[in-house]
């Protein structure tokens, strides 16, 4: 599916990010990648759907260079990886639809997109999958009158909006409480399995990760250290991961 | 002190600061002197003087101790602790920059003094001078409040013209002036160049085709200045579009081909268009200032010269446009912004008064000259407005919407439109308010509404209508002032 070869990543400032990574993303995956704050999760995220330019290295999408696509042969590979947000970011003073229907730009011709003319069957898609994560009754809400795990559901039904192969989760729910982060994620375990969406997300929980992943990597200062099964992170790959001083804490 | 551990380029700096402050210290103390410079027959270049001494000042006072320049250009950061300690613990009256700084105000005040001429004198004897007018002010003539409240109302009216109009205007330029949308689009080098290089031959090209010729022709029954003004801009934007069109679709004939001569051969005709139309730029604003003329005027006076220029101009631009291949990104969108950026910064910086001037000889009198003016400012000052708005937007949405997949106008819809329309709207109510104010400013200068009226009385010295005029504009502002707070404060 996807595969990341010396992928590099300096910021300007001179900030190394990414260090010379390589990961392959095997079909039907839900990899979780694991790692402190500024490990370089996000930007390995966002290196993959190029919205950061990385420096160096390759990121090939079924065999494609998606590095050095153009912009048109970009917007086409984009529309088929979804991407869930930490933020949601969602347009909060939108409503519910049209937050979701934007995941579907990608499909739709430019003007068409501008002028906010949707397809029926595009506007029957998005109350699908409005129903799939439970709150087809908000569809007509501002996505500002949502809860957090609410407003991160619309996220997921943004992106599978895209009718995507893949789906990027950076960090879904590290702005939630447990429980909403545990309903979050099975929606998103549930697109793995049902849809047989590959997922890559990051997760800062290890007991998480444990939980959801077939299979976790971590980073640990833009370096991969870890590439295995969840049952494989032990008391010492756990401080290899996180630091000498790291105690575990769960999410119930 | 610490200042040795600083870079050359901020020590210069450092010094250039002290210098000028030191320069200025020695003009202002020579300016306050001046009538006594005069008498003696000093000539004006003695401020010259000012230069060298400045330097020398600033030279010593570098060499002892940290100086304001030093304070300001240089970081703080390699001090150490104890050396900023000791710096603390210093009365700000013994450093150097407190004195100099306590002296250099000082001047400023007295030179402010000085050049203000303010006089106390006059303050508390000619008082009564003005009682006259006062008076007269303070009793209404009320019979022609009739023809002022019409007035009135055509002033509110040119204010409201002028900023519906400038809306959907500077709507569109703000995001040509936000760089969070411009400084992420580019596009490819030939397309770029193609895009600039034959609209501009196109619109050249129709502007001297219609003046050839619509120039000479004269008539009876057709109104020929009208089909000439008429004519002129729509063929122009003609010349413009096909340009634009056929630069597309040129360029992307050299990208088909990379590296063939013909490819190469088309980036060099662009890079001379270029070249040529710079060059032509540049030797217009020199001569508007060195010739105190026009292009047209260096082209008389200085015959073949200006072939040369736009030779070395062709030239040149040939060079830096093969610099590049023509299928490279080029980021057009900075440049974009850098230029609109400029033009409405020096728009805006022209006073609707300046502005009222201009199309009051093109328009006549009256109050649509008036309208033009105010557009034009407000263009410029809502553009800037809306597109800081732009710039501060939550990029969180952007970066979703463009994830999907989505155009960058598509992009611009979703994320961005939603987020900017009440802080737009509480901007544009906020700007008709000043319109109003201003509108009775551009009626001195014949751009109608009450403005003119005002102007009319007070050259008659009729002061008592004057202060009719002038409670009229008092209440409308207030009103205004007030209905728009509320307006806003409903909508954020």
């Amino acid at each position: 599916m996807l595969e990341i070869r010396n992928l590099t990543k300096v910021y300007e400032g001179g900030v190394l990010a990414l260090d010379d990574v390589s990961l392959t993303v095997r079909d039907g995956e839900f990899l979780v990648i694991i790692g402190l704050s500024g490990s370089g999760k996000s930007t390995l995220m966002r290196c993959i759907n190029r919205l950061v330019e990385p420096t160096s290295g390759q990121v090939l999408y079924n065999g494609y260079d998606i590095t050095a696509a153009p912009p048109e042969e970009l917007r086409r590979i984009r529309r088929k990886i979804g991407m869930v947000f930490q933020h949601f970011n969602l347009v909060t003073r939108s409503t519910v639809l049209t937050n979701v229907l934007s995941g579907r730009l990608g499909y739709v011709s430019n003007l068409a997109g501008v002028m906010h003319r949707f397809s029926a069957d595009d506007l029957a898609l998005a109350m699908r999958n409005l129903e799939r994560v439970g709150i087809a009754e908000k569809a007509y809400a501002r996505a500002n009158e949502l809860s957090g795990g609410q407003q991160q559901r619309v996220g997921i039904a943004r992106a599978l909006m895209q009718e995507p192969e893949l789906m990027l989760a950076d960090e879904p729910v590290s702005a939630l409480d447990p429980a909403t982060s545990h309903s979050v994620l099975r929606y998103l375990e549930l697109v793995n399995r049902e849809d047989g969406i590959t997922v890559m997300c990051n997760l800062h929980f290890l007991d998480l990760a444990r939980r959801y992943a077939t299979r976790i990597v971590a980073l640990k200062a833009g370096r991969l250290i870890f590439d295995g099964q969840p049952g494989e992170i032990d008391r010492d790959r756990f401080r290899e991961i996180y630091g000498q001083e790291a105690e575990e804490v769960g999410v119930d | 002190m610490t200042a040795r551990n600083n870079s050359a380029r901020q020590r210069r700096q450092a010094f250039m600061l002290d210098w000028l402050i030191w320069a200025y210290a020695v003009a202002g103390g020579l300016y306050y002197f001046r009538s006594s410079l005069t008498a003696a027959g000093v000539p004006a270049s003695i401020y010259l003087i000012a230069f060298p001494i400045g330097a020398l000042v600033a030279w010593l006072l570098e060499r002892g101790g940290t100086s304001i320049g030093e304070r300001v250009v240089m970081e703080t950061g390699d001090e150490s602790l104890a050396e900023r300690a000791s710096q603390r613990r210093t009365l700000w009256y013994r450093t150097q920059v407190g004195i100099t700084g306590l002296f250099i105000g000082l001047l400023t005040f007295v030179l402010g003094w000085q050049i203000t001429e303010i006089n106390l004198y006059y303050v508390f004897t000619r008082a009564d001078r003005m009682q006259n007018m006062t008076e007269r002010l303070l009793r209404p003539y009320w019979p022609v409040i009739g023809s002022l409240v019409e007035k009135m109302i055509e002033t509110i009216f040119l204010a409201l013209m002028s900023t519906v109009i400038s809306i959907p205007l500077a709507a569109l330029v703000s995001f040509a002036a936000a760089r969070n949308i411009m400084y992420r689009i580019t596009a490819r080098w030939g397309r770029s160049l193609g895009g600039v290089v034959l609209p501009a031959a196109g619109a050249v090209a129709m502007y001297w085709v219609v003046s050839r010729l619509l120039g000479g022709i004269e008539s009876e029954v057709l109104d020929i200045a009208l089909i000439r003004g008429l004519a002129m801009p729509i063929l122009t934007l003609v010349g413009l579009v096909v340009g634009a069109s056929l630069g597309t679709r040129v360029a992307r004939l050299a990208e088909a081909n990379v590296g063939s001569l013909a490819s190469k051969a088309i980036m060099a005709a662009f890079g001379a268009g270029l070249g040529v139309l710079a060059a032509w730029l540049v030797a217009s604003v020199v001569a508007m200032v060195v010739f105190g003329g026009s292009w047209s005027i260096f082209r008389r006076d200085m015959s073949p010269w200006h072939l040369v220029v736009l030779a070395v101009g062709a030239v040149a631009g040939v060079v830096y446009a093969l610099r590049r291949q023509p299928e490279e990104q080029y980021p057009i969108g900075p440049l974009i912004y850098g230029v609109v950026r400029f033009v409405l910064n020096a728009t805006r910086s022209i006073e609707p008064f300046v502005w009222a001037l201009i199309f009051v000889t093109w328009f006549r009198l009256g109050p649509f000259p008036g309208m033009v003016a105010l557009m034009v400012h407000s263009v410029a000052a809502l553009g800037k407005l809306y597109s800081e708005q732009i710039e501060s937007i939550d990029p969180g949405p952007l970066e979703a919407v463009r994830a999907s997949g989505a155009t960058e106008l598509q992009t611009i819809a979703y994320a961005v439109v939603p987020q900017i329309i009440p802080p737009f709207i509480s901007f544009t109510i906020y700007r008709w308010d000043i319109n109003v104010r201003m509108s009775t400013i551009i009626g001195l200068v014949g751009g109608g509404g009450i403005g003119q009226m005002l102007f009319q009385y007070q050259n008659l010295a009729q002061w008592r209508q004057v202060s009719v005029a002038v409670i009229l504009i008092v209440a409308v502002v207030m009103t205004l002032d007030n209905v728009s707070a509320k307006i806003r404060e409903r909508l954020v």
